[in-house]
């Protein structure tokens, strides 16, 4: 059995005096609904020609991304992105041993934030975004990105005390040379434009990653000067890496623009842009959708002699 | 198809389809997103006539708009 989730990063663990084996990225699963997962069938589909036990595991849970805000006249925040948590074994070890792993596990996947209308909270005066879902696999949980308002505190939901962990178990670490240890996780979603002042919001947060190459930068805010624009979607993953944050949303006369959507998995969608319009009051556009939560697993096999 | 999930009335998770053979929080409600249920997000609340809505904001003061 397998220690708790931990948040956050910690490495993959060193080899002791006894050369371990070395170990390199073979496939990847990306789950993106719920559903149980099977072991076995898993390692097979993933792994075809290598023995199970040779097979190591890193398991990822992202959240869902919270939506942006809608506008706000000091300027919306955007959508704050999902948590990122690896499985890991008691001594701290993202490489997972088939043997240690019960042979099925139930899914759960949480969901980006949904749109944040701006008919949600009436006036200029507040903001409000929808928090993203958590996503679950077995026992073990990470948050959605939290949603937020000015008016009443909302955090993001956490796990009951109660929850009955499993027995974590010492396993030994193992070496892998394409150590997983990503940089940072999914990207926040950009703010949106005040009610006066400058005209524009800001870029979505870029995702961190895995492999350089899956580096994603986050949606762009309109530039500033009265041409406003909605603000670009946050971009999604590639194999491995993280949804990028959605941009903020611009203003411009007898316009609304929305904030970008968060990529997936897990970034942050852009908070909309706020206006005055010429007769109908204040305009609050709507926060871009967050991006949604997975589970990924990634397989690794003995490197070749 | 989505699904909120609501412990003690309160919606605490929406998820991408039903609840997972294992899912560990037995207490927890699995309700199918849909019809006037479809808007409701995390958060959200409800009431001993089982209708599910934002939770009550307290008053927000008016400020006039503001022209740059």
């Amino acid at each position: 059995m397998i220690g708790p989730v931990v948040i956050g990063g910690g490495s993959s663990g060193g080899g002791g005096s006894t050369p371990a084996p070395r170990y390199v990225r073979h496939a990847t699963e990306t789950i993106i609904a719920n559903g149980v997962w099977s072991r076995d069938a898993a390692i097979a589909a993933s792994c075809a020609g290598y023995a199970p036990p040779d097979v190591r595991l890193q398991i990822e849970l992202i959240g869902g991304g919270a939506s942006g805000s809608h506008g706000f006249k000091n300027g919306a925040p955007g959508g704050a992105p999902g948590g990122v948590a690896f499985v890991k074994d008691n001594a701290g070890g993202r490489l997972l041993s088939v043997a240690d792993l019960e042979t099925e596990y139930g899914v759960t996947i949480g969901l980006g934030g949904a749109e944040s209308a701006s008919s949600v909270v009436g006036g200029a005066n507040t903001f409000s975004s929808n928090p993203g879902g958590s996503t679950l696999f077995g026992e073990w949980m990470v948050s959605g990105g939290g949603g937020f308002t000015n008016l009443a505190a909302d955090g993001p939901f956490t796990p009951s005390s109660d929850v009955p962990l499993a027995s974590p178990r010492s396993l030994a670490p193992s070496a892998a040379r394409d150590a997983p240890l990503p940089s940072a996780g999914p990207g926040a979603g950009g703010t949106g434009c005040a009610l006066s002042g400058f005209y524009t919001g800001t870029d979505g947060g870029a995702s961190g990653a895995q492999k350089s190459s899956t580096v994603k930068a986050g949606g762009v805010a309109p530039n500033n000067g009265g041409y406003g624009a909605i603000g670009s979607p946050g971009l999604n993953a590639e194999e491995d890496g993280y949804g990028s944050g959605g941009g903020g949303g611009g203003r411009d006369a007898g316009q609304k623009y929305g904030g970008g959507a968060g990529g997936f998995p897990g970034g942050g969608g852009g908070a909309g842009g706020c206006r005055t319009g010429n007769s109908t009051g204040v305009w609050e556009s709507s926060g871009g959708a967050g991006g949604n939560g997975c589970v990924r697993i990634t397989y690794f096999v003995p490197e070749a002699a | 198809m989505i699904h909120l999930v609501l412990a003690q009335n309160r919606v605490i998770n929406r998820v991408n389809g039903p609840r997972p053979v294992g899912y560990p929080f037995p207490d927890h409600e699995w309700l199918v997103a849909d019809g006037d249920l479809a808007a409701a997000q995390i958060g959200w609340v409800r009431d001993e006539e089982g209708v599910l809505a934002p939770p009550p904001l307290p008053p927000v003061e008016e400020a006039p708009a503001e022209e740059p």
